[in-house]
């Protein structure tokens, strides 16, 4: 029943089919159940919320779902009048009559009226009991009793619905007769003629008396004429100016006159002996007011309106208003929201409510009503999300760049850095210890043996470990000449060193040619580590060198930097190298270009490392001129 | 380029997974967290229609103010494949106001809801 209501508001409001509407009738509870599924609990406003509550006792339905009305809901259903209501109305299955009669009364009449019992309903019951309550026995037979029961009861059925079938008929063939309500005046017939000639008689009569009492009439109205110009000229001397008024006559002055005019006319017919009394001349116009309205007032309206009819000057009449529409369906001409002081009122939903207003809402009012709605709604949205975005924004910025921005504001200055490391390469030398196998500190040792000749124990160390690493005599020699000041040998790189180099073998007789002594970068075995720029420079078989610029886990990620690199530094090509590294796993090496000397290699790394500095600059300004 | 921190990295994916669950998405207006709300009816409504949020909106009202008139005239509501909601009159035990020596309140009614069958079985199933 609640479903057709519904649906039926929904197509009469909202222009829908019967099916549509009932979709989405549908299609809201199915939304509701979703909510609850989802996410627990379901929130609807001026109803209540669904909550899901676990039970484990039942353990084919573990989830119920429980109610908890608003309290809007809560204070509707407990108004004093719904009380009574609920109170006072009889039930459903249970007979009025039972109702009325209390308890007491009951009994009473149960005990002293039982043989007046004749219901088909307990004679069925109980035929017995009857007998034996009552006190004197009863004449008929129960069969008969039955029987007569049962042909009764098919008689008021068959009866009922002739009736019902007959009112129905009668209803429709009957035409529509007013409602009771509004007396109806009683109709006076006129007495009707027996004959034609006496018909004829009276109506030669009544010509007779007609034209009697018309002369009456006319010489009467001339002595009222008479009297009337006699009033105006007494009206002239003292006001001219009224006097003109008077003869430009509106429609409501005639109007007047012919009112008086009966009126006398009736009187003389009632009383002739009475003179007709003399017409009073009154105008309903009223005299002008000056400067009722203020002009400045007048002027603000006129710019407003546009319209230059207004006077400061009270209305003097009242045009009716026209038939108004509460829905607003206007031809074209927007006059049912004229005031009578021909301006407009915006019409809107907390606007004047109107008489004819009715209680549904028409369509176009909701429409308005939407429009304002969703525009309010939007611009609200468009407020709040572009602030959430800011502050979002910003804050994930910060959050990933932190480790950039840290780099960029907080980093250590190298001074500092190199005091370091000669501390540590000081107190490794001292203490003798074995930890310093990385093949990074081979050169430095190498360099500082002839420095420090009193610590034979580093010449111990590097004649253990020549053999072992196979170092080129070459790459021993050179170094000698460096000074210590630039050597970084024994910073911690743990990445770039990971994978172990094997080339240095086959690299040894063109070596000797091409390698030179170059600030910032250091010799190792895998080849030469520019810590600047954290670039390995390694030279191929054909004397040339090449910059390892990024070892990989997969190849993919290889050829991805490969061309992200291209694109950094046009001109600047490379390949992609498979090296397995043991228990370390697989690592591709990505290298670029051939160069003759480290330099033009140094070069070109440091052209690539300043132009992606500059492109992350950039893109973090961007991002917060965005924001 | 250096690693971010597994500090930043968790709290990354936090703000990630907030997301996903909606929480900023419009704050503070239209508000949502966990639980569904009207306005979500209101949106799948629209969407699934084709008809304006506003429609949709006086759409779930009528429904309601329908609802709660049938529930006070007849006090009892049920709707297929959702469930009936109910009045029930309950009476405050007296005793313990006695007890307390407090004013006993007036009998209250309350709204009860017994999901259907249809409604459980869609909870529960996975």
């Amino acid at each position: 029943m609640i479903k057709q209501e519904i649906i039926e508001k929904i197509c009469k409001y909202f222009k829908l089919t019967t099916f549509e509407a009932e979709k989405i009738y549908d299609d809201i509870f199915a939304g509701i159940i979703q909510g609850v599924k989802e996410d627990n609990i379901a929130d609807i406003t001026n109803l209540g919320e669904f909550i899901i509550k676990y039970n484990s006792s039942d353990l084919a339905n573990k989830k119920t779902v429980e109610f908890l009305p608003t309290l809007s809901l809560e204070e509707e259903i407990n108004q004093r009048s719904f009380e009574e209501q609920r109170q006072f109305e009889p039930s459903k299955f249970t007979n009025p009559e039972e109702q009325v009669i209390p308890p007491v009364e009951k009994n009473i009449l149960q005990t002293s009226t039982v043989q007046t019992i004749t219901t088909s309903e307990k004679t069925t019951e109980s035929p017995e009991k009857k007998e034996i309550n009552v006190s004197e026995p009863v004449n008929y037979d129960v069969e008969n009793s039955l029987n007569e029961t049962s042909a009764d009861e098919k008689h008021t059925v068959e009866d009922d619905i002739k009736k019902k079938r007959e009112e129905i008929l009668s209803k429709i063939t009957t035409p529509r007769v007013e409602s009771t309500n509004t007396v109806i005046p009683p109709v006076v017939i006129p007495p009707v003629a027996n004959t034609v000639e006496e018909a004829k008689e009276e109506i030669i009569e009544a010509k007779y008396n007609i034209k009697e009492k018309t002369e009456e009439i006319f010489a009467k109205n001339e002595e009222i004429s008479q009297k009337v110009t006699e009033n105006i000229t007494d009206i002239n001397k003292d006001n001219k100016k009224e006097v003109e008024e008077v003869t430009e006559k509106s429609f409501s002055d005639y109007f007047t006159e012919i009112s008086k005019e009966e009126h006398s006319f009736t009187g003389q017919i009632h009383n002739s002996s009475v003179p007709p009394p003399p017409p009073v001349v009154e105008s309903n116009v009223k005299p002008p007011v000056e400067n009722a309205i203020p002009p400045s007032a007048v002027e603000l309206h006129k710019e407003i309106t546009g319209d230059n009819s207004k006077t400061n000057e009270y209305q003097t009449t009242i045009n009716p208003l026209p038939y108004a529409n509460g829905n607003g369906n206007g031809n074209g001409n927007n006059f049912e929201h004229r005031l009578q002081d021909n301006s407009y009122y915006i019409w809107y939903k907390d606007s004047e409510p109107n008489t004819n207003d009715t209680q549904t809402m028409s369509y176009e009012y909701e429409l308005l009503y939407q429009a304002t709605k969703e525009a309010e709604y939007k611009s609200k949205l468009r407020i709040y999300v572009t602030t959430f975005i800011m502050f979002f924004s910003i804050v994930l910025i910060l959050l990933i760049f932190s480790p950039v921005i840290y780099k960029y504001f907080f980093t250590p200055k190298e001074e500092q850095k190199t005091e370091e490391v000669q501390d540590e390469t000081s107190s490794t030398q001292q203490d003798n210890s074995t930890q310093n196998t990385n093949q990074a500190s081979v050169n430095s040792l190498d360099n500082q043996a002839p420095s420090n000749t009193q610590q034979n124990t580093s010449g111990q160390n590097t004649t253990q470990e020549q053999p072992k690493q196979e170092v080129t005599p070459g790459v021993t020699e050179q170094p000698k000449k460096e000074e210590p000041k630039n050597e970084q040998p024994k910073q911690d790189q743990p990445k770039q060193i990971e994978p172990k180099k094997v080339e240095p073998k086959k690299e040894q007789p063109v070596q000797q040619n091409n390698t030179q002594s170059v600030p910032g970068v250091t010799k190792s075995s895998m080849g030469w580590i520019d810590e600047g720029n954290k670039v390995i420079y390694i030279q191929l078989d054909n004397g040339k060198f090449t910059i390892q610029e990024s070892a990989w886990d997969s190849d993919a990620k290889a050829n991805k930097r490969l061309s992200s690199v291209g694109a950094i530094v046009p001109g600047l090509k490379g390949n992609v190298i498979k090296v397995d590294l043991g228990s370390k796993g697989t690592w591709y090496r990505a290298r670029f270009g051939e160069f003759t000397t480290i330099e033009e290699a140094q070069k070109k790394a440091g052209e690539l490392r300043s132009k992606e500095k500059n492109r992350l600059q950039a893109l973090l300004l961007t991002f917060l001129l965005y924001t | 380029m250096s690693t971010v921190s597994g500090v930043e990295k968790s709290l990354v994916v936090l703000l990630f997974n907030f997301y996903k669950k909606g929480i900023f998405i419009g704050f503070p207006y239209p508000i949502k967290f966990f639980y569904m709300n009207t306005i979500d009816l209101i949106n799948k409504l629209a969407v699934n229609h084709n008809i304006t949020t506003g429609r949709a909106e006086m759409i779930v009202s009528i429904m309601v103010e329908r609802l709660v008139e049938k529930l006070k005239k007849d006090g009892e509501v049920m709707i297929t494949n959702f469930g009936t909601f109910s009045i029930k009159r309950k009476q405050p035990n007296s005793e313990s106001y006695m007890k307390m020596n407090e004013p006993i309140p007036m009998t209250r009614n309350h709204v009860t809801f017994f999901p259907d069958k249809f409604f459980l079985e869609n909870i529960n199933s996975q």
